[in-house]
């Protein structure tokens, strides 16, 4: 775990629907994804996102750290200016300067599912716009500490694919590469880990955003494999709200994303059939995963991003995993 | 048993079964269509549920299919009845009731201290307050049929309960079918699908015909039944009762002229009997004589009470026994006439030294035969020529016995005698002189004298009698052979009748021999032989002196007086209205006169309607502004119908098995208006079942 990374704000535990009622008590914030999705373009989005996250970090009891402090020295001639830390001269009558560590030794991957179910969206947000945003904010923010950042974007096979870097340039490329990307096709999350695995002999930290929806194969199974290659594996499973709670009532002709299936259902009555079915889904997901020490994130895509980057944040800053 | 509905046209909502496939269909066509990405959760959910799905979606369609037929099935009020009935039209929902209060004679009936017309007024009530909104009611008070308008059915209940309370119970007697085919008129002429009748009576046996056919009520359908209940009033409870079922007054020569006989017969019903039963005559509050009988339980007792009135005149009475629940048939008014005092005036036109040659002789004992004989006939005898010197208007009858002819100026004062009301009898004979008569009283004599003729073979006989006209229907079997066997050697012809002559007996040629008309008030007699022996051996035959009396007293119009006047209630009474009246009071029983007048009196008969209440109805007479005076012979009784006191009660069972259905108790309200009489209700267990449905519909909802 790069030390670089902000440690979560004590009374974050990442929760999200706790998250979720604090959101609802305080209204929309501008991090609401809902709000964020009406606006311009993704860096933009993508950094209203961070800077939410770290003025929020401000706000927290341990605000005396931060990303790029590592400790006061003395200040001594060369040293820049802008670093001295005016409040300890106005404390101590000396100058000391901020001191700050630069580790970019971090390679990270975006791999975003960008298959035709990820263009679900019951409340305007859909699954994809989530992902986008939420996996440009992660590559702003490692960007931003100067780590290397990859990108892969999936759907029947690899439709994107950005080696990773840690220019400021790259940043940009990344942001273009995955505002211009659009849900289609079937999944093949098996080709596209392993099309990762060919490219990345080094190991790496992976960021998987999907829905974990793939008719035909075993995500859970193919994700442990890159585990299995010593990858630090980070699944964001997006599901949107309605897929969690079935809250439809009247008889619906159900109509698959990415095959020809038609289903006519009264929800209300298998509804309780398919809580039960997502329920096991989601526990047999969570359980073989978190057993491969993959750290696996069930996110609905009403969450704020800042609660889900904080939360990341906040787990990430926990002893390292063993790797 | 065979399954009927009372409202059939709910039936088609039946077709409402076939609803919820209608709706699956079109819900299978309008499916919202829905991408979804985790349709792959749905397929899973769908699979493991298919199996219990498709056995819920099958119940829950039949449920539903069983509640849409349920409830219109319910709505049409199925029930079952008897095969061989008649169809019956509902009582369900909306219905036009028809409330028949008896109000005959029997209903004042005291029970429990009431009339048993105030129990039916209460139950009158409870039916009204139990009905609804939506209900029209029509309060029919009933007798024996109902005539003129039929009242309408009205939602105005406060109107009802005024005409229930209004209503008072009558002196008629009952006769309930024509009441129940007045309130199934009533009930057909409203649009109001349900049909009920109440009949609230004392079910005494006499007021229900059961030969007739049960009231029916058109429709569409055809002839239905309406739904008849009948209540019972007096609660199932027996009511006993005494009566006087007649009255037959009679004269009892026995006691003298004026003595009469009153036989009635007392009779008991409803289980009544008695010892040691008083029983009065009175005239008006005097009473007369007093006798006392037992009775035997339902048993009649026949009892004769004699009286002798001091004095002739019209006598206002009644025969009376003890009082019980039912009083006004304890009493029996009579009205009738003590035979007066005739008074004759007997003229003999030929005297003689022999009495027994005399006309007069047998004359004379025929009308008056002695003292102490039972006449009240008084003749006073003289000659033609005593005839110019008196004053015949002292008289009531005048006889003229083979008078030659009339003395000056007498034949005016005997013609204007007739016209004021009184009677004439001629005697022909040797002496008489036709032409003289025919001159003097010409107008007033029923045929015109011709000739005396002697008998062909020297004997004649009667032939035809007119044995119905009061001068002789007193005469039956051997008291006709009296007048069979008179010879007459003699008589006198006439020309043919004139108008209005009746013709009462002939000879055996076709003469007549005995004739009478009207002139004016009076009557005039002409009889065309002697009552001597000189033409004739009729005197001395055994039938002539009745003949004389009834001769007399009709001629003297005494025989009418005698007979009794009565009607039952109801029933007009026709009045002879007396020369020169302008007015007629009639008095009846505790209620004021009703005047009689204007033209109604021209036609010399007026007929007097208002007898609703039994009693004496008393008749007076004015004539000009002078103060009104009783009217002789005119008063008569309003009796009520013996039928009606009659309080057998009718078999419960009997009637219903005549109406089809079942009779309710008064006490218990309920058991009536359940339904169609006869029937079995099975709309409220197939709105259980529609019920029951329903909740089976929602647990599988919830399942």
């Amino acid at each position: 775990m790069p030390k670089d990374i902000p440690k979560k704000p004590d009374g974050a535990n990442g929760d999200h629907r706790n998250q979720e009622g604090d959101t609802k008590k305080e209204g929309l914030s501008l991090l609401d994804p809902r709000v964020l999705a009406r606006v311009g373009p993704l860096q933009l989005k993508a950094r209203q996102v961070v800077e939410g996250v770290l003025s929020g970090l401000h706000k927290s009891p341990h605000h005396g750290q931060s990303i790029e402090f590592a400790e006061h020295k003395e200040y001594s001639p060369g040293d820049e200016i802008r670093h001295i830390d005016w409040k300890a001269y106005g404390k101590f009558d000396k100058y000391y300067v901020k001191q700050f560590e630069h580790e970019t030794n971090l390679r990270a991957w975006i791999v975003i599912d960008a298959s035709r179910s990820m263009a679900y969206g019951s409340e305007g947000v859909p699954k994809l716009e989530y992902a986008k945003v939420l996996g440009a904010s992660l590559a702003y923010l490692l960007v931003q500490q100067g780590d290397a950042v990859g990108v892969l974007v999936y759907g029947a096979g690899t439709r994107s694919f950005l080696p990773v870097r840690s220019s400021g340039g790259h940043l940009h490329e990344v942001l273009s590469t995955l505002e211009s990307t659009k849900a289609e096709g079937p999944t093949d999350l098996g080709a596209a880990l392993d099309f990762l695995a060919e490219r990345s002999p080094r190991r790496a930290m992976v960021l998987l955003l999907t829905d974990l929806l793939d008719p035909e194969a075993q995500p859970v199974a193919q994700i442990r494999r890159l585990r299995a290659r010593r990858h630090d594996v980070s699944v964001f499973h997006l599901m949107d709200r309605a897929e969690l709670e079935f809250p439809f009532e009247d008889p619906t002709l159900f109509l698959g994303m990415e095959d020809e299936r038609q289903l006519p259902v009264h929800p209300l009555e298998i509804r309780v059939s398919y809580l039960n079915v997502v329920g096991s889904f989601l526990e047999e997901t969570r359980a073989s995963l978190t057993e491969s020490d993959i750290d696996y994130r069930h996110t609905v895509t009403d969450t704020p991003y800042d609660r889900v980057l904080i939360d990341f944040l906040g787990r990430r800053s926990r002893p390292a995993r063993s790797v | 048993m065979g399954l009927s509905f009372m409202n059939p046209a709910f039936l088609w909502g039946t077709l409402l079964g076939a609803l919820p496939i209608v709706i699956h269909l079109i819900n299978r066509r309008r499916h919202r269509r829905h991408e979804f990405a985790a349709i792959a959760f749905v397929l899973q959910s769908r699979v493991q549920q298919a199996r219990k799905l498709r056995l819920k979606r099958l119940l829950l369609l039949l449920t539903r299919m069983l509640l849409c037929i349920l409830v219109p099935l319910a709505l049409a009020r199925p029930y079952l009845q008897p095969t061989d009935a008649k169809a019956a039209v509902t009582d369900s929902g909306p219905s036009a009731v028809a409330i028949i209060l008896d109000t005959s004679m029997s209903m004042r009936y005291r029970l429990d201290e009431e009339m048993l017309f105030e129990h039916a007024q209460r139950h009158a009530r409870k039916i009204v307050a139990r009905l609804s909104a939506e209900d029209a009611v029509a309060v029919l008070p009933c007798d024996n049929g109902h005539e003129g308008h039929l009242p309408g059915t009205t939602y105005d209940l406060a109107q009802a309960r005024r005409t229930i309370a209004s209503a008072e119970p009558g002196f008629d007697r009952a006769d309930m079918m024509p009441c129940l085919s007045a309130g199934a008129r009533i009930v057909a002429d409203s649009p109001l699908p349900g049909k009920r009748i109440y009949v609230i009576t004392d079910l005494t046996a006499s007021a229900w015909r059961l030969d007739a056919p049960p009231p029916s009520i058109t429709t569409e359908d055809g002839e239905m039944r309406p739904n008849v209940i009948v209540i019972d009033a007096a609660e199932g409870r027996d009511l006993p009762n005494r009566w006087i079922e007649d009255l037959t007054i009679e004269p009892a020569m026995a006691l003298g002229a004026r003595g009469h006989a009153f036989t009635f017969s007392v009779r008991a019903s409803g289980g009544a009997s008695g010892e040691g039963i008083s029983a009065l005559v009175r005239q008006g509050e005097q009473a007369l004589v007093r006798g006392f009988l037992d009775l035997p339980t339902n048993g009649t007792e026949r009892r004769s009470l004699s009286y002798q009135f001091p004095e002739g005149g019209e006598v206002l009475g009644r025969v009376e026994i003890d009082s019980d629940a039912l009083s006004v048939d304890d009493v029996y008014p009579f009205v009738m006439q003590v035979q007066r005092d005739v008074r004759a005036l007997v003229v003999d036109g030929n005297p003689s030294v022999n009495r027994y040659e005399e006309e007069v002789f047998f004359l004379e004992r025929a009308l008056f035969p002695g003292r102490g004989a039972p006449s009240t006939i008084r003749p006073r005898v003289v000659d033609a020529d005593g005839l110019s010197r008196t004053d015949i208007s002292a008289y009531d009858l005048i006889l003229l016995l083979n008078v030659r002819e009339l003395p000056s100026g007498k034949a005016e004062k005997i013609t204007r005698f007739v016209e004021g009301g009184g009677g004439l009898f001629i005697s022909a004979g040797p002496n008489l002189d036709p032409d003289a008569y025919n001159r003097d009283l010409g107008p007033l004599l029923p045929a015109t004298l011709h000739i005396p003729k002697e008998a062909d073979g020297g004997h004649a006989a009667f032939s035809a009698i007119a044995w119905d006209h009061p001068v002789f229907s007193v005469f039956e079997g051997e008291g006709r052979e009296g007048f069979i066997s008179a010879r007459f050697s003699r008589y006198h012809l006439t020309r043919p009748p004139r108008a209005e002559t009746e013709v009462l007996a002939t000879f055996d040629d076709g003469s007549p021999a005995l004739m009478v008309r009207p002139h004016g008030q009076g009557r005039v007699a002409l009889y065309t032989s002697t009552v001597s022996r000189a033409w004739t051996d009729f005197p001395i035959r055994t039938a002539f002196l009745p003949a004389i009396q009834q001769l007399a007293g009709y001629l003297s119009r005494s025989l009418e007086e005698r007979r009794k006047t009565h009607v039952l209630v109801g029933e007009p009474q026709t009045l002879s209205v007396p020369n020169g009246v302008d007015e007629l009071l009639v008095v009846p029983p505790d209620r004021r006169p009703v005047s009689l007048r204007g033209e109604a009196l021209d036609s010399g008969e007026v007929v007097f309607s208002d007898t609703d209440t039994p009693g004496i109805y008393r008749v007076m007479k004015r004539r000009g502004r002078s103060e009104p005076t009783q009217a002789r012979g005119l008063s008569f009784v309003v009796l009520s119908d013996p039928r009606e006191s009659d309080t057998t009660r009718l078999d419960s069972s009997e009637l219903a098995a005549h109406l089809g259905g079942s009779v309710a108790g008064g006490r218990d309200l309920s058991l009536a208006g359940a339904g169609p009489a006869g029937t079995r209700s099975l709309w409220s267990w197939v709105l259980l079942l529609a019920a029951l449905a329903l909740v089976v519909e929602g647990w599988l909802l919830r399942r």
